[in-house]
């Protein structure tokens, strides 16, 4: 059976206040109607994941997370066969090409480094609505 | 005079005036009492070695060995084991017929010789490693040449005013006093200081190849003294002459094995010529016995000297060697501290600034409507620093990535390179009516072709945009060898445009980071200043230098080695 993403979740692992803030605004301005899940680390996405009968349609991870750091949260979720078709969206401030590759070789779907300002926060909200809720559809 | 206070605390540690009774000073007591033994046992063991080979009389020698060991035994062991070579000198005096107040007198000048050349030294600081020039040169004039005098004339003296031998010898006997115990000190002190001590000019453990060498070197210098020295006077070998054939092992055995083994040559070769020379043997067994001795004492001496002070030299460049690797490992430790400081310091700025821009960017969004266009001005203002920060603080970022991370070695086609540079910016190149030409063909290069995109894109990118022209134009070229001011360069790349031109009082300037020209602002606003410091930073990286020639109104060429350019052949 196929599935719009559009019927699920967002995850979203951030611990930054101030990117919590700018995300919510965003969507609330862009009118992104997926519920969203927030989640301050990698242990309690893990968790959550672990507890949901439903996947999510999408995670946007955070690297620079307290406890076990964005990279290994990947590691763990790409490595759990009944977690790894869950596309990630690696969103961090980190424009080193060490990070970036790091990522893709774990399994990380896509890399945003995280813009200074609110309107570049705006169009990456929006692509990512309107590809990963609207157009993708996902296997089971 | 502080000599003379050193003595005196060493006695007063030999006599310790107070807690007598307890077990530490009485160990150390007992400690210090076996080596006065042993030291007096050396001393006279050594000078009836000595005495074997007596000269102007019975007391006299040609070599005196007992005043180095007493040299080497108050400097490895302290200034405190004195009575130990004044038991030894009265010892063995008083057993070679002679009364117990002239071996008295003789004691005492050999104590104090011993304790006056051992606190000269230690006031000059001397190392007992004799591994340095100095070192050498201080035993040379205050032990070989002063404190010597003491002995001579204390131990002449005596023998003269007890009347065992006539006043009219004095001179003569002083001499041959002097230059026994001159051969003593160069000769015998420096083998017990250089094995007694803890300097070692070899760390591990010989290899087989070095021993054999070892042995070699012992084998030779024991057969050219045999040859040179035991063998009549009268021999067509014997010239004088001959005898610098010893020179090249003493070289040697300083310049392949150090200072313990050049005092042992040394030792080894002046043994054989002493012995041979005592019973008339060599060539200096037909000379008068004062003139052979005053010929044979410089020649060893010049012999100890020598070989002393080369491989002091050599001891001394070792440890400076040794010194340099350690201070260019502190070196790069420290660079690469300022390295990580840097990343880990401009990684953990971002965060926080992003911070500082949303709250401003959610503030305007909040309340923008209610301020008035000052207020709004104002927060607008405080965002583009923001990011203009952000952007500074990415560049640093990406500087020190420049600085740390590993080069790839790969294989580069920079006409490759120009030309996904030229389809990746068709947009903004047709806009601007820019045009990119290869004088073709460019070497293929070895390096990292991520940052030498990195460096083409640089310069183009600079030179199109640094640009008052309606059509920019850009040539890239390669040239195997181009006459500078400073001489001759090969394998220079350039990059011609005719673009604003650069001022030569900022050529040096522009390749510092944030460093823009006066009117870059006018050309692109939101550039740091930090493209031309990329670029350098990656062609230096690679063994390259970058310059440039230019003039405002005359468009720039910026030229640039990369060394691997010139064993990879041209392209086809």
């Amino acid at each position: 059976m196929n599935k719009r993403s559009s019927d699920r979740t967002l995850l979203v692992v951030e611990d930054s206040s101030d990117d919590y803030e700018a995300l919510a605004r965003v969507m609330k301005k862009i009118g992104f109607a997926v519920p969203v899940v927030w989640c301050k680390t990698g242990a309690e996405m893990l968790e959550v994941l672990q507890k949901a009968t439903e996947k999510p349609g999408l995670i946007l991870l955070d690297l620079n997370i307290p406890g076990i750091n964005g990279a290994e949260t990947l590691r763990r979720l790409k490595e759990d066969s009944a977690l790894k078709a869950i596309p990630v969206i690696i969103f961090s401030t980190s424009a080193s090409a060490r990070d970036i590759e790091n990522c893709y070789r774990l399994g990380a779907n896509s890399y945003i480094q995280k813009p200074f300002s609110l309107a570049e926060i705006t169009d990456i909200m929006t692509a990512i609505k309107r590809y990963w809720f609207e157009v993708a559809v996902l296997h089971e | 005079m502080k000599s003379i206070n050193v003595m005196e605390g060493d006695i007063e540690r030999f006599f310790p005036t107070s807690g007598q009774d307890s077990n530490p000073a009485y160990r150390g007591v007992s400690a210090l009492a076996s080596i006065v033994i042993i030291v007096a046992f050396a001393y006279v063991a050594s000078a009836k070695l000595g005495f074997t080979v007596a000269f102007a009389a019975e007391q006299v020698t040609l070599i005196w060995p007992p005043s180095g060991i007493a040299l080497a035994a108050l400097l490895l062991a302290g200034l405190r084991v004195w009575p130990g070579i004044f038991i030894g000198a009265f010892a063995a005096n008083v057993t070679t017929h002679e009364p117990a107040l002239t071996a008295f007198g003789i004691a005492a000048g050999n104590t104090l010789e011993a304790l006056v050349g051992a606190a000269l030294l230690r006031r000059a600081g001397f190392h007992n490693g004799l591994d340095r020039l100095q070192d050498v040169l201080a035993l040379t004039l205050f032990s070989a040449i002063l404190s010597t005098i003491v002995s001579a004339t204390i131990g002449t003296f005596s023998l003269c005013a007890t009347g065992l031998q006539p006043w009219h010898s004095f001179i003569a006997l002083w001499r041959v006093w002097w230059l026994g115990d001159a051969g003593g000190a160069l000769l015998v002190a420096p083998a017990i200081l250089a094995w007694g001590s803890g300097f070692s000019a070899q760390g591990s453990a010989p290899s087989l190849r070095r021993i054999v060498e070892a042995v070699l070197l012992f084998a030779g210098i024991v057969l050219m003294c045999a040859a040179i020295f035991a063998r009549s006077p009268d021999s067509h070998l014997s010239g004088h002459s001959v005898i610098y054939m010893i020179f090249p092992f003493i070289i040697w055995a300083a310049l392949r094995f150090g200072q313990r083994a050049t005092t042992i040559v040394t030792l080894i070769a002046s043994g054989i010529a002493v012995l041979s020379t005592a019973r008339g043997l060599g060539p200096f067994g037909s000379d008068s016995i004062s003139q052979s001795l005053i010929l044979l004492e410089s020649f060893m001496a010049t012999v100890a000297v020598t070989g002393l002070l080369l491989s002091a030299a050599i001891a001394e460049r070792r440890a400076a060697e040794k010194k340099l690797s350690i201070y260019a490992g502190e070196l790069e430790h420290i660079n690469r501290q300022l390295d990580d400081f840097v990343h880990i310091a401009s990684h953990d700025l971002k965060e926080p600034l992003r911070g500082l821009i949303l709250q401003a960017s959610f503030l305007l969004d909040d309340l923008g409507e209610e301020l008035d266009e000052d207020a709004r001005k104002r927060l607008r203002r405080m965002i583009d620093l923001g990011q203009h920060m952000g952007h500074l603080v990415e560049d640093l970022l990406h500087f020190s990535r420049l600085s740390r991370e590993k080069l790839m070695k790969q294989d580069i086609n920079p006409e490759a390179i120009i030309e996904r540079i030229r389809s990746m910016a068709e947009s903004w190149l047709d806009e601007r009516k820019a045009r990119i030409a290869v004088v073709a063909p460019l070497p293929r290069l070895r390096g990292d072709s991520t940052a030498m995109a990195e460096v083409f894109r640089n310069l183009i990118t600079n030179a199109i945009k640094y640009n008052d022209k309606d059509e920019p134009l850009i040539e890239v070229g390669f040239t195997e060898s181009l006459e500078t001011p400073s001489g001759v360069e090969c394998n220079v790349f350039y990059v011609r445009d005719n673009g604003i031109g650069i001022d030569p009082q900022y050529h040096d300037e522009i390749f510092h980071i944030f460093r823009r020209l006066p009117d870059a602002a006018r050309f692109d606003q939101s550039g740091t200043g930090a493209g031309l410091t990329f670029v350098k930073k990656i062609i230096e990286r690679n063994d390259g230098r970058i310059w440039l020639e230019s003039a405002p109104g005359r468009g720039s060429v910026f030229y640039f080695t990369f060394p691997s350019a010139g064993n990879s052949g041209r392209q086809a």
